[in-house]
């Protein structure tokens, strides 16, 4: 019994002295003339987020937009047509041989029309298939070409 | 008739493109006002030119004037805030924005005060001597001087361009807004506009 009225009195200073520390902040919460009485909702919010707030300042945050300039572009669409180059030079290349990384799922372009590699325009949209020609790394037909030359002038 | 055989023919251009290659990179010093336009691009004739409507506006207008009135002489404290740059080429504003600073700082009729990260580095220097310097040097906290004003901005640019022909035109805003009414205060504009022909 003694023991709770001394819990008793406890709470009852500690909420007194809780009391009297908030009363400069509540003194200092009176409105000040056509200030609005709901500031405070807007102050909490605000303060949470501070830091993400004036992370920016005196900086310039880049927007930028990609502005159609028409020998830029011509200058990209050149360049587009060299890559497509290279890029159907090496399909050329590589299409040939089985588990070539230009076949579909893996599996070997053994027959012609099927499985061969075809290369998409990119952003043109376009599709071609293209017949293979002359592969310097074909190895049948450098053979082939070296033994004709030996026969022809030997 | 002159007549040029293969091999000499080779040799001129392999010559040619080794004196090419050899040729060495010339670099002069030019004075930073001269205008050198090269690529049609933001240059520093364009950061310059900005700069220097901005300072002449921004402390020439109204609201300075008004609020030393207003304040009994004090003069009115500056943060600068965040610039967007929403036009077509990389542009970083703080090449004429320190020169305002710059002039805002030497003719003292505008106070500046630091934000972003650099606040953050003088905070932490603040919070390290609290442990770390004499007591009587340390600097103390909540003492710092609140802005009245905060500078914001945008680019923004507009590109017309047809074959070899192309407009460019630039606007750059500044402005200034009473931090406790959100009173917008003072705006000032720069607008170039370049003709650029390939």
């Amino acid at each position: 019994m003694r023991y709770c009225t001394s819990k008793h009195r406890f709470r009852a200073a500690f909420a007194a002295c809780l009391l009297v520390m908030a009363m400069p902040a509540m003194a200092q919460q009176k409105l000040l003339p056509d200030q609005n009485p709901r500031y405070m909702e807007s102050m909490q919010l605000y303060l949470i987020n501070e830091d993400s707030l004036t992370a920016r300042e005196g900086t310039t945050v880049q927007q930028t937009y990609k502005a159609y300039q028409f020998m830029e572009a011509k200058m990209e669409r050149r360049e587009q047509r060299r890559q497509d180059r290279r890029e159907r030079r090496r399909a050329y290349a590589y299409g040939y041989g089985w588990g070539s990384s230009w076949d579909t799922w893996g599996y070997p372009a053994y027959t012609y029309g099927y499985g061969y590699p075809s290369y998409s325009f990119g952003h043109y949209g376009h599709r071609h298939n293209y017949s293979p020609g002359f592969q310097w790394y074909d190895l049948a037909t450098v053979t082939a070409l070296a033994m004709g030359t030996y026969l022809l002038f030997r | 008739m002159f007549k040029m055989n293969a091999p000499a023919l080779v040799g001129i251009l392999m010559s040619a493109a080794l004196i090419q290659g050899c040729a060495p990179r010339q670099v002069t010093r030019v004075d930073e006002k001269q205008q050198i336009d090269i690529s049609g691009r933001w240059n520093n004739t364009d950061s310059r030119l900005t700069a220097e409507e901005m300072i002449a506006s921004a402390l020439g207008e109204n609201w300075l004037s008004e609020f030393t009135q207003q304040h009994a002489g004090k003069k009115p404290v500056v943060i600068v805030g965040m610039v967007a740059n929403k036009s077509h080429e990389h542009i970083d504003a703080e090449t004429f924005i320190k020169d305002m600073e710059r002039t805002f700082v030497t003719t003292q009729k505008v106070r500046l005060v630091q934000g972003g990260a650099k606040r953050e580095e003088l905070r932490g220097e603040r919070a390290d001597q609290q442990k770390n310097a004499s007591v009587s040097t340390m600097k103390k906290w909540g003492l710092e001087v609140g802005a009245d004003y905060m500078l914001q901005g945008s680019i923004n640019s507009i590109v017309d361009s047809h074959k070899r022909q192309m407009v460019v035109y630039y606007q750059v805003d500044l402005e200034l807004t009473d931090l406790q009414s959100n009173e917008v205060k003072w705006i000032g504009n720069k607008k170039i506009a370049k003709y650029v022909k390939n």
